[in-house]
């Protein structure tokens, strides 16, 4: 999952160098139609190519202007404002609320920017609950696989409480029929505390309830460690 | 900690590869004692001893203003939103197994600011065995632990109040004892037996420490002092001395030998040629007929390995996919030091497609993995003539040679190619490669000549190298011309060479010209400065 992480890095500068005539014609429409100024100067920053730096030195206010011109953008030019919200990593409830809308969408790469930069814009429970939705759920593989990398690597905003119910549901999707879930699922929780207690997604299924009855101990145990 | 861990790798990727190498026993003095810090004197910062990465708002410094003995204690200060966090990290000998006991005396200002500190293994500080082993932190005024995966509060923590922690780690086991006592009390606070280590693993090694604020969450604002640091082992164990400042083995040496290590690692060359996996032109234009020349392409990239076992393709096309499955196979199987698997699947490979070249020189180098160096050597004699003067072959040679450590082979194989004055793609890989077993063999002279020589057939094409002035340098400092080495190194820098080992290189050479200054400089811009705040406090 890591290798796939840096490739996502490239994702924005490929959609960039791939913009047709018609994306430019359209970008410059839309920027007769906004009538913002910092609107405009926040899209030189980031089109033709981003500069995070700068977006980052003005602080965290610049959050809600990305999260308006992300609602204004193109599909390819949401995923870089996606990436720029991921790399920023600052609590944004108006990202959280752009990027959610998009958090089912089929366009490829606009789905893995979203997935990747929803939990290091909110620690908010519906951010995990669509995730983990995605990594059981989705007809797409490539996105199951992606969400569960984000539910692996970009919580970062969570606190121990909210940590419990991520394990919770991780562990719930230990017994999920599809074996690309439970495998996925197991490597977030060895990734996310170290350890697999044996889980086996391809072993026999008692023997996986087995396992799966050892985490829910822990977790158990976790919970009450909480409340000390 | 998982921060700690990204920005180690970004920021110093030399510096962990030194720290891999410089920890390697020397066996001169045998002791149990693996740190002894105090504080109170000079800390020379180093792979051996200590680094401070203090590059915001925040400081790591030493401070007479509190201590628990002696007269210094170190002082860690972060600061909330300055997008980073200040660290003390510690390096010692690699355990594996045994037990490890821990001391340290430790004091914070506000029980409310989170600090962490942790033992860790060669996998840093990710939550993983021989990563993060043993995890204290504070939190809303109370101290916690990381065992088992999860936070377990411990104490409440009292500000300016120095705690003496003694922890008995039993490496093997994965868990530990772990005592607490508040400075003036000898019954303890706290006494725990038997803790499982943060992951969960037994047997997790350890082989570093490390005192910081917040874990990347850039909140803290945390002042806290550590004094009194002392790590042991149960039984005694090798350790070389010191030869330089902060470090027990020069880095240029460390370096050497890490890229000996990497050198002598036997790996597949590339097929590049049709001619290579035994195609013919027109075998090629079948495959293509058949719509098969992606699946080609993958398999010669080897990115449908798994699951091409047995491609499809009918007749000749068929044979010749499938051989060049199993040789990706066979490739893969190396890479990972499963030498006799990869034999077999480069001999199927070559009994299915006798006419391919690159299956029996793979061969041939899985058999100098498994250390048949003569069978293997006898192979490269009878494929000579397949090869004629392809590089990969003296490459081929070289890596037999290197690994048998017969040396005079590798540089005969390397000598024609690497001399040679026309470009192909693979000629700078050749001429590092050349330069290298001159090093090795100690033809430090030869080899400073060889790096000057391709410098200056840069130079002649307009381009400069920092690269090959940084190697000119290396030979130098190693056949003790420092003088030459330190000019080699400045004109590297001149021209772009900024990189960790470049610095700890010059460092290395200032140190062997007795300039201490510079020395210092030079080692402190990669593992920063342990030193008393000057002015106000």
């Amino acid at each position: 999952m890591n290798a796939s992480r840096s490739s996502a890095f490239l994702v924005p500068v490929l959609l960039l160098a791939c913009s047709t005539a018609a994306a430019s014609d359209r970008r410059a429409a839309q920027q007769m139609e906004a009538t913002d100024y910092g609107e405009q100067k926040l899209r030189a920053l980031l089109f033709p190519s981003a500069d995070l730096e700068a977006i980052r030195a003005q602080g965290r206010g610049v959050l809600a202007g990305l999260a308006k011109l992300y609602e204004r953008s193109t599909e390819d030019e949401k995923a870089v404002i996606a990436w720029a919200f991921y790399t920023l990593g600052w609590k944004s409830a108006e990202a959280k609320r752009v990027l959610m809308a998009d958090a089912h969408t089929p366009h490829e790469a606009l789905r893995l920017q979203v997935q990747w930069a929803l939990g290091r814009v909110s620690n908010d429970p519906d951010v995990v609950d669509v995730l983990v939705g995605n990594m059981r759920d989705d007809a797409n593989p490539l996105f199951r696989d992606k969400a569960a990398c984000a539910l692996a690597h970009d919580q970062i905003h969570l606190t121990e409480e909210q940590k419990v119910r991520l394990y919770e549901r991780l562990i719930q999707a230990l017994s999920d029929p599809k074996p690309q879930v439970r495998e996925i699922a197991i490597k977030v929780l060895g990734i996310q505390t170290g350890q697999t207690k044996g889980f086996n997604p391809g072993a026999p299924p008692a023997q996986r309830e087995q396992r799966i009855r050892e985490w829910q101990r822990w977790l158990e145990e976790y919970r009450s460690q909480l409340q000390l | 900690m998982a921060a700690v861990a990204r920005r180690v790798s970004i920021a110093a990727p030399a510096l962990s590869l030194v720290l891999a190498l410089a920890a390697a026993p020397g066996g001169e003095t045998l002791s149990r004692s693996l740190v002894q810090y105090s504080f109170d004197d000079e800390l020379a910062t180093g792979p051996d001893t200590v680094a401070v990465f203090a590059k915001a708002d925040g400081w790591v410094r030493l401070t007479p203003a509190f201590r628990f003995s002696g007269y210094r204690s170190v002082e860690i200060h972060d600061v909330a939103g300055d997008g980073r966090f200040p660290e003390l990290q510690g390096y010692f000998a690699l355990r594996k197994s045994g037990v490890l006991y821990v001391h340290f005396a430790l004091m914070t200002a506000d029980p409310f600011e989170t600090f962490n500190l942790a033992l860790a293994g060669p996998r840093w500080f990710r939550l993983e065995k021989d990563g993060i082993a043993f995890w204290l932190l504070s939190r809303e005024g109370h101290l916690y632990q990381y065992s088992d995966s999860m936070p377990k509060k411990l104490i409440p923590l009292r500000p300016f109040v120095w705690y003496l922690i003694d922890l008995a780690y039993d490496i093997d086991a994965g868990k530990y004892d772990m005592t607490l006592r508040e400075e003036g009390s000898a019954a303890p606070v706290l006494g725990l037996k038997e803790q499982i280590n943060a992951p969960n693993q037994a047997g997790a090694a350890v082989d570093k420490f490390s005192f910081i604020g917040d874990t990347g969450e850039d909140t803290s604002g945390v002042t806290y002092y550590v004094d009194d640091v002392v790590i042991s082992a149960d039984r005694p164990m090798a350790q070389a001395p010191f030869v330089a400042p902060g470090r027990r083995k020069l880095f240029v040496d460390a370096w050497n030998e890490y890229e000996k290590l990497a050198g002598s690692r036997i790996v597949c060359l590339p097929a590049q040629e049709l001619i290579d996996v035994g195609l013919t032109t027109e075998a090629a234009e079948e495959l293509d007929r058949q719509g098969l020349l992606p699946l080609l392409e993958d398999l010669l990239e080897g990115s449908a390995a798994d699951g091409a076992t047995n491609p499809e393709g009918s007749g000749d096309t068929g044979r010749h996919l499938e051989a060049i499955a199993r040789w990706n196979r066979g490739c893969a199987a190396l890479a990972s030091g499963r030498a006799d698997r990869a034999l077999r699947w480069f001999e199927e490979a070559s009994g299915a497609v006798p006419e391919a070249r690159v299956y029996p020189l793979s061969a041939a180098l899985a058999l100098a993995r498994l250390g048949k160096f003569e069978e293997a050597q006898a192979r490269m004699a009878a494929l000579g003539r397949a090869w004629r003067s392809d590089p990969r072959f003296a490459v081929a040679s070289a890596m037999i040679g290197v690994a048998a450590g017969d040396l005079d082979m590798a540089e005969a194989s390397l000598r024609s190619p690497a001399l040679e004055t026309a470009e192909t793609e693979s000629s700078d890989a050749m001429r590092q490669r050349y330069f290298f077993v001159l090093l090795w063999k100690r033809w430090y002279q030869e080899a400073e000549r060889f790096a000057a020589q391709v410098v200056d057939r840069l130079a002649e094409k307009g381009q400069t190298s920092s690269d090959w002035l940084e190697r000119a340098g290396d030979a130098c400092l190693l056949s003790g011309d420092h003088a030459a080495a330190l000019s080699w190194y400045e004109r590297s820098r001149k021209a772009g060479g900024s990189s960790s080992l470049l610095l700890t290189k010059l460092s290395d050479a200032h140190h062997l010209a007795g300039n201490l200054e510079k020395e210092r400089e030079c080692r402190e811009a990669v593992y920063g400065s342990l030193r008393e705040a000057t002015g106000m406090w």
